[in-house]
């Protein structure tokens, strides 16, 4: 079975690095899926051709479900650094931030240099 | 195991070559690249029968495969014979008059992938192009997804490199097209009239 292959299993995968896997969550589904949507369109400015197959349709996600995340199977470990770093953008504290920037940074150096 | 073929070896090495490409990319960039080598080298060509018939200088013609028309070569009528022929548009020989009686001609006419690909997403190409010219249709590859901004495998000096290399393959089919892949040989035919 592929990883990171739903939405769910982003939010699953995302719990995780954020350490926030009990209920009652500190990040609720809807705002982990929401950065799922974001890294979906950030990665169309960056890297188009990711949606070629689609013919650059975005996709949009509303729900922690079964529906297909449909990322060439490289990337895919970049958009869940990008969704937990937009989790942790939401944090005040400060060592927060600077693991949000670090993870969405990173994010946009895997898509458009290759590099870790 | 998985059969390998020629088409698939320039995708594998593509893919080993650029890292974080998209296959997806690969085979679209391979397909711009198979325009233009067919496009510039004049490499695929077919024969093409006619039927003409009096009082008619227009005639569509369609090549089997799944391209379209880039040059008309050349025609001869039913003897062998060079006929005097233009194409204004692709796919319509005209004649600079009309002919006297019915006769089967044959236009001999240069080709170039079209879409729709194939149901994979590669042109239709013939099989003994992309075996005999695989290292240069796969410089092409390497050239055009290098010479692409902002991506893991940008690189603009292999791209200068590779690209020369297509280019240099392209003027080599267009020679060895010329020649009919004859060693030596020369394009032109000695007219059967003049035998």
């Amino acid at each position: 079975m592929a990883i990171l292959a739903t939405a769910a299993s982003y939010v699953e995968q995302a719990r995780t690095l954020l350490q926030d896997t009990v209920a009652p969550y500190r990040y609720p589904d809807a705002d982990l899926v929401m950065g799922l949507s974001m890294a979906m369109e950030e990665a169309r400015r960056t890297r188009p051709d990711l949606f070629l197959a689609t013919s650059f349709v975005v996709p949009v996600y509303t729900a922690a479900d079964s529906t297909a995340v449909a990322i060439d199977a490289q990337y895919r470990l970049a958009f869940l650094y990008f969704v937990v770093g937009m989790a942790q953008l939401r944090d005040e504290e400060d060592t927060q931030d600077a693991r949000a920037a670090a993870l969405i940074s990173l994010f946009r150096t895997q898509l458009t240099t290759g590099q870790a | 195991m998985t059969t390998v073929t020629p088409l698939s070896r320039i995708l594998d090495l593509a893919r080993i070559s650029l890292p974080g490409s998209i296959d997806t990319m690969i085979k679209s960039v391979l397909f711009d690249v198979a325009t233009e080598f067919t496009q510039k080298s004049d490499i695929w060509q077919e024969e093409i029968p006619f039927t003409v018939v009096a009082g008619q200088t227009d005639y569509e013609i369609d090549p089997s495969d799944r391209a379209t028309i880039n040059r008309l070569m050349y025609v001869e009528n039913g003897d062998g014979i060079p006929t005097a022929a233009t194409m204004r548009e692709p796919h319509t020989v005209v004649l600079p008059t009309e002919p006297s009686q019915e006769a089967e001609y044959t236009a001999t006419v240069a080709l170039a992938p079209k879409d729709p690909v194939t149901s994979d997403g590669t042109p239709s190409l013939p099989t003994w192009i992309i075996e005999k010219y695989r290292l240069e249709l796969l410089a092409g590859v390497l050239g055009q997804m290098m010479a692409q901004p902002a991506k893991p495998y940008s690189s603009d000096q292999k791209a200068v490199y590779h690209l020369r290399r297509f280019r240099t393959g392209i003027a080599r089919a267009q020679v060895e097209a010329r020649a009919m892949n004859v060693h030596s040989g020369q394009r032109w035919r000695f007219p059967k009239n003049f035998a």
